[in-house]
């Protein structure tokens, strides 16, 4: 009899990511097949780092993800296809991270479905919502773009990003 | 960044949007403003580096949510030998030596009372016996009590044992016990006491 | 955006919500106060340098598509800034059987109740499986998502241990939906403690006890008489046999002088010795009872067959003069026994969590026993003052038997060594003359003294 606590992540965050690490990287390589080279080391960091329980891991597999989504972007693959790219591996990375956090709690053998599936939900519409707003911005405006309007909301765009950066954690 | 200054930015950051989209939708606008293509490098280059720190803070960083004890498991009540254990691993650091002391006076007595019983010596005997290392045929066990030097053990040891997990003093305690133990044993079914 | 960790309470609760709640903390068996603690956990940290990797892409690349997507890193990280771990108002129940008997499989059903009105996405529990309980199959783990009103149920199975077991809080921990923040909170939930008391003493099977205990073969001298004495048998008379005793009737037939022999004086009086130190308090896994424990099922167990047998018992306890019961036999006897080894604390398994270093003081059990009281000692052995001490006992005229509960195991070198030191206590009182049974941790204690009476008899 073991008694110990088995706190390897939990099996339906795990399928669920993976799927849609997948789904993600076929999307993009489909357009772009050099995104490939990024997006296939991802799942393989993911997939490693939720066998491990490591959240490092998962993090840099969803990171090479993301990027397989901008390399996309940067080729052939059209504003859609990478803002769908980019929604999936961040759903992807936030699933697997919660279910290594789970699995750390919770453990492997607790019943966890429920749980797992409404903090996805909360992911996906944020994730889904940004996609299509983003996408309707874009593709709402004609005409040209004059590059100092691009040049403005960049810089908005650091400033915000770095406003709104988070900190670490606090001590427990 | 501290608050006031997030704010700051972030206030500025949202000007700044607003400006960036009026010149989006009116282009009379954006001709007022002359932008480089130069900028345009520089301000990418700031957003690459930034972004590296970010992200080079997130993989330093702990996540940070509460831990769970076991209730699973009986709590307080030891494992007989749990002491051993703990002064073994002690013992393997360098810097305690309390550890190291535990391990050999107990392994001591239950190795001189072991050679007592088992080969009908004196208690005399029995030191005689460990410190000569005469008492098995395995020299790691025999040297946790005579004191043969470590550099006197083939090299293919000392390597296993520098890369492993065990140190060598846990090494020559654990062949120690299995060698008394099996001393022990050996002839539990033969005597009868 | 900047947080510390501050401890919270609870918002005032509706009426049904945890007991001693006087500002929304909760209090657990050992009396110790809890607080909710908020945490940020800092999943979504760093998650806007995807918004600046997009703008440096975009920027490059002269290419929209990169740009737009590093729009996610500002969306994400409004997200998480604003996540929050909601206010939760949550109620415990706990459902499982009555009074099982120790070694009983019980299972715990746990229903897990949103009482309060916001929706609780995220919510992680972790039982508080009472500590000297061992959790034998299933998990006392959930997560789950409530909607107000909504309940959610799980279970677990425990094995039963003698004495009173109180439930401790659990530990539950709810998030928003974001995750990004964390509300760990304790729920005591309204249950009984569950209790395990052996109903009554275990029926006697035939331990054959009796190679452990030699009828006594002198004799006390004293002045017999009134009821309760049971004849016997006749056996020739010795000088010395009191004149009351002679069987005049036989002498007045045949001219022979024979002595009558009482039941009472063939009983063997026996005491039964629980050790019940601290150091005797260990097991050999994490998922075992304990030595003590151990002992104690022994010594009801021998109790019930020496009685059955006709023999006097008492008990006593190692290290202390408190726990004491006079041999002595019939029904009353056994009830007092039985009422003994129920609630006689330091024969509990709660003990365990105030136990104090009891100096073992042999003199004084030595004036509690009944001269020639013959004596078995139930004890794992593993340490060396109770065999100097048994020896003692057994030198100043009580036969001594020890049987000792092997909690050792060789699974670590400290383990192994722990076993060996034990085999040689053992060895060095069956060489002072004593007679030791070892009892594997596994096996029922008819066994191990069957095993032990081969040897005695070989």
């Amino acid at each position: 009899m073991s008694p110990a606590v088995d706190r390897r992540p939990t099996r339906p965050g795990t399928v669920i990511s993976l799927a849609v690490a997948v789904l993600a990287a076929t999307l993009l390589g489909v357009s772009m097949a050099p995104s490939i080279g990024l997006s296939l080391p991802g799942i393989v960091l993911l997939g490693a780092g939720l066998r491990y329980g490591c959240e490092r891991l998962v993090t840099g597999g969803g990171l090479a993800l993301f990027a397989g989504a901008l390399v996309a972007g940067i080729g052939a693959a059209g504003v859609g296809t990478v803002l769908i790219g980019g929604a999936l591996s961040v759903v992807s990375w936030d699933i697997a991270v919660n279910a290594i956090e789970l699995g750390e709690q919770v453990g492997r053998e607790a019943e966890t479905r429920s749980a797992e599936l409404s903090h996805a939900a909360g992911t996906v519409s944020v994730a889904f919502g940004t996609a299509v707003v983003a996408y309707a911005l874009y593709a709402g405006v004609d005409g040209g773009r004059p590059i100092v309007s691009v040049v403005l909301l960049t810089v908005a765009a650091v400033l915000l990003a770095s406003a709104l950066r988070l900190e670490s954690p606090s001590s427990t | 960044m501290t608050t006031i200054e997030r704010r700051i930015a972030a206030g500025i950051g949202v000007l700044i949007t607003a400006l960036g989209v009026a010149t989006f939708l009116s282009p009379d606008l954006g001709a007022m403003f002359s932008a480089d293509e130069f900028l345009l490098t520089i301000v990418g280059i700031v957003a690459l580096v930034q972004g590296a720190r970010i992200a080079r803070d997130r993989w330093g960083s702990e996540l940070g949510y509460a831990r769970t004890g076991d209730p699973e498991l009986i709590k307080g009540i030891p494992t007989p030998g749990e002491g051993f254990d703990v002064a073994m691993q002690s013992a393997s650091s360098v810097h305690e030596i309390s550890g190291r002391d535990t391990v050999n006076d107990r392994l001591e007595a239950v190795g001189v009372t072991v050679l007592q019983r088992r080969c009908g010596c004196t208690e005399a005997e029995a030191r005689d016996r460990l410190t000569n290392g005469e008492w098995t045929d395995d020299p790691v066990a025999a040297s946790f009590f005579d004191g043969t030097p470590w550099s006197a053990f083939p090299l293919s040891l000392r390597l296993r044992v520098r890369l492993g997990q065990e140190s060598k003093f846990g090494l020559k305690a654990r062949r120690a016990v299995g060698e008394l133990e099996r001393l022990w044993t050996r002839s539990t079914e033969a005597t009868d006491e | 955006m900047s947080e510390q960790r501050r401890a919270e309470t609870t918002g005032e609760p509706e009426p049904n919500a945890e007991p001693d709640d006087a500002d929304g903390a909760t209090v657990d068996s050992a009396g110790r106060l809890h607080e909710d603690v908020l945490r940020r956990t800092g999943r979504w940290t760093g998650v806007s340098a995807l918004a600046l990797f997009g703008v440096a892409f975009g920027v490059f690349s002269q290419n929209p598509a990169p740009f737009l997507a590093g729009v996610f890193g500002v969306t994400f990280a409004a997200y998480a800034g604003a996540g929050r771990a909601p206010d939760a108002h949550l109620d415990i129940e706990r459902e499982f059987e009555d009074r099982p008997d120790p070694g009983e499989e019980v299972e715990v059903t746990v229903a897990l109740e949103n009482g309060g009105e916001s929706s609780l996405p995220d919510v992680r529990i972790v039982d508080g499986v009472p500590g000297q309980l061992h959790v034998a199959a299933g998990t006392p783990r959930h997560a789950a998502s409530l909607d107000p009103g909504e309940r959610v149920t799980f279970s677990y199975t425990v094995v039963a241990e003698r004495g009173t077991h109180e439930f401790e809080p659990a530990q539950v921990l709810v998030r928003g939906f974001s995750g990004a923040a964390e509300r760990e909170t304790r729920v005591a939930g309204e249950s009984e403690p569950l209790v395990c008391t052996p109903g009554s003493l275990p029926p006697s099977t035939n331990l054959s006890l009796q190679p452990l205990t030699t009828p006594y073969a002198g004799r006390v001298e004293t002045d017999i008489g009134g009821d309760g004495l049971e004849f016997y048998a006749t056996r020739e008379y010795q000088p010395g046999d009191p004149l009351s005793r002679v069987d005049w009737n036989t002498r007045a037939r045949t001219g022979e002088l024979s002595t009558l022999e009482f039941r009472e004086e063939r009983a063997a009086s026996v005491v039964l010795l629980i050790d019940v130190r601290t150091e005797a308090w260990c097991r050999p896994d994490e998922s075992a009872t304990s030595a003590v424990e151990r002992s104690v099922e022994g010594a009801m167990q021998a109790f019930s067959s020496l009685i059955d047998a006709g023999d006097r018992v008492g008990i006593a306890a190692l290290g202390t003069t408190e726990c004491w019961l006079p041999p002595g036999s019939g029904g009353d006897h056994r009830t007092r026994a039985r009422e003994m080894f129920r609630t006689e604390p330091l024969l509990s398994p709660d003990s365990v969590d105030d136990l104090i270093e009891r100096p073992i003081s042999v003199a004084a059990l030595r004036h509690q026993l009944p001269s020639h009281a013959q004596i078995i000692l139930f004890s794992p052995l593993v340490d060396d003052l109770v065999v100097e001490q048994a020896k003692l006992l057994d030198a100043s005229g009580h036969l001594l038997t020890a049987v000792s509960p092997n909690p050792t195991t060789t699974a670590t070198t400290g383990e192994s060594v722990a076993r060996m030191e034990r085999d040689l206590r053992m060895a060095d009182l069956r060489r002072s003359g004593l007679r030791v049974v070892d009892w594997n941790w596994e096996e029922p204690l008819v066994t191990a003294i069957s095993r032990a009476g081969a040897r005695w008899s070989a």
